[in-house]
């Protein structure tokens, strides 16, 4: 079989090895992902709203 | 049959030939003819250097203005004219002896090409009778700027050229106005550039809009926001509207900085400004007309640009982010009114005016032509990306304020420029070059105002812009800064983090081009 190469295994082996990567997991983690997602639904709505209002705010300007 | 003519001039004399030969060939008396010349055209070669010579070329048949002839100037008793003029710029000598061959032999049509710096089509519209046009910006005087660029071939004198520049035309204000001479401009560079995409012609623009139009369409009076978004999508872009009364002053002027610095054209709505609502939002004056015109780049940027930039966003525990989008500076604009790569300021967009009246234009809005599959757009994107800096485990320590050079590219643009350019620690170009990315990326690039002087950075976040689903990181590629690297591992699709050292970098200037690349 050919030597099937890929260049992030590469790197992240020998990171492995050297004690370098770790998973994350647990309570603190679980936290910093909750408060990721609530601002991540509070910036999605804000959006919204945002490119509601432009649409309509820009819509009374005539370009000629 | 008709006879191709053709006449030499070096540019300083070019103004008096081309209204000889306006007046005769376009029938209109010597004094408007140099009247027009004098107002519409001079000014589009006054910024050119004093060592170009020109070619004029007559009768010259050009498709936009032949589209606008059959479409709707045929139709009318008073114009009979369909041919243009043609005026082609070469930096060198043109021998304009009758026994020339300088287009015949081999080795002179060389240099020409060489030499060649694009073209202005003269139309029979007076008195707007600058039609389309591309020049490069090899031919301007001063051309300190950073740009969208697209490669136009032109057939001068029977003899094939290349030049590269923007397209750019005058508005006859029957056919065309300035919202749709911005249309067709923003799609002559898409649809030359992109395969996804096709120039367009007048008509096709008027025909994109037939069906929702409640009203017969020429002339034109012209378009609002929601008839050019439409356009855009026929024309097969998934485009996004920013009102100026919607966002703050600072965040209307960095997203459009972030659209330029993604090397996106940009189609801008003006309306003049006649105060400020207590919400702090622009007042407009209702009774006029706005005016488009398309944003295409920015000056180069210095170190003290860099330097002056204060659109600092403080996050908590006294970590502080500097956006460089943020940094005041001039920006290339095509305007229909005035010749192209005109320089101005976000909130000056019509300084090169003579008329007062026109300098309190101001930028109302702006619609960006995305890709289709861009579904995570500039704000969001930015959010996430400070909010990751912030309280995730890509956080920056406590009490760092950090530069960060923001824009969209696409993965493949950017893993070329990692893989072929960049200086970048070759632990983390392998790990960029050996994961499957999506076809568009927001780039964060992290640094301080010191390492961004040297054009340099030492951290980067990796956004997948195709995700519009933003929660549990699901957008992250990529983070690293401080030797602290995070990613979801592809292997067991968990959040792994990696102590990573990183050096200094160079930043990715691919988007924008200078005139000199």
């Amino acid at each position: 079989m050919s030597n099937i190469l890929s260049e992030y295994d590469k790197v992240f082996d020998k990171l492995k090895k050297e004690g370098k990567v770790i998973f994350l997991e647990g309570e603190e983690h679980q936290k910093r992902m909750d408060e990721m997602n609530k601002r991540a639904e509070e910036t999605k709505k804000d959006y919204q709203a945002k490119e509601r209002n432009s649409l309509i705010a820009s819509a009374t300007i005539v370009l000629r | 049959m008709k006879k191709i003519k053709t006449s030499v001039r070096r540019i300083d004399a070019l103004d008096q030939e081309l209204s000889e030969i306006i007046s005769s060939y376009f029938h209109l008396t010597k004094e408007d003819s140099d009247k027009f010349v004098a107002k519409r055209f001079h000014p589009h070669i006054a910024r050119l250097k004093e060592s170009i010579h020109c070619l004029i070329e007559w009768p010259y048949i050009d498709r936009v203005f032949r589209d606008s002839y059959y479409n709707y100037f045929s139709s009318k008793s008073t114009h009979s004219q369909r041919d243009c003029i043609r005026v082609s710029f070469f930096d060198q000598v043109l021998d304009d002896g009758e026994d020339s061959t300088q287009f015949r032999n081999k080795e002179s049509i060389k240099d020409l090409k060489k030499s060649f710096r694009g073209y202005i089509v003269i139309r029979p519209t007076p008195p707007f009778i600058v039609g389309r046009n591309l020049i490069s910006p090899h031919a301007l005087k001063v051309n300190s700027f950073e740009s969208c660029f697209v490669d136009s071939s032109a057939t001068v004198n029977a003899v094939k050229m290349k030049v590269k520049g923007f397209p750019h035309s005058s508005q006859d204000t029957e056919t065309i106005t300035c919202a749709e001479t911005t249309l067709w401009s923003c799609m002559e560079y898409f649809g030359s550039k992109y395969p996804e995409y096709k120039p367009v012609l007048p008509s096709q623009i008027i025909k994109a809009l037939s069906h929702t139009a409640h009203q017969r369409q020429l002339p034109s009076n012209g378009l609002d926001s929601r008839q050019i978004s439409s356009a855009l999508k026929e024309f097969g872009f998934g485009s996004k509207i920013y009102d100026s009364e919607i966002y703050t002053p600072e965040r209307f002027a960095s997203l459009f900085s972030c659209y330029i610095e993604s090397g996106i054209p940009i189609i801008v709505g003006l309306n003049k400004r006649i105060g400020t609502k207590i919400s702090g939002a622009p007042m407009w004056d209702t009774n006029s007309t706005g005016h488009a015109i398309l944003g295409i780049g920015r000056e180069a940027i210095t170190p003290e640009l860099v330097d002056s930039c204060n659109d600092e966003t403080p996050l908590s525990n006294g970590k502080v982010v500097i956006d460089l989008n943020g940094i005041k500076k001039q920006f290339v604009i095509i305007d229909d009114n005035l010749p192209p790569y005109q320089l101005a300021y976000f909130d000056k967009p019509c300084e090169n005016y003579e008329e007062d009246e026109w300098k309190k234009n101001q930028i109302a809005y702006f619609i960006v032509p995305l890709h289709t599959r861009v579904y995570l757009e500039a704000y969001e994107a930015r959010k996430f990306v400070l909010d990751l800096l912030d309280v995730s485990e890509a956080q920056l320590p406590d009490n760092t304020t950090v530069a960060m050079r923001f824009y969209l590219t696409s993965s493949r643009s950017y893993k070329h420029w990692v893989a072929s350019h960049s200086d970048m620690d070759p632990s983390l170009r392998s790990i960029i070059l050996g994961i499957s990315m999506a076809k568009f990326l927001w780039v964060a690039e992290l640094g301080t105002k010191e390492t961004f002087r040297e054009k340099k950075a030492n951290g980067l976040v990796l956004i997948d812009a195709t995700s519009a689903n933003t929660h549990q990181l699901n957008p992250l590629i990529l983070s690293i800064h401080d030797g602290l690297f995070v990613s979801y591992d592809p292997d067991t699709n968990n959040i792994l983090r990696a102590e990573i050292p990183l050096s200094k970098f160079s930043i990715y200037e691919n988007n924008l081009k200078q005139p000199a690349s």
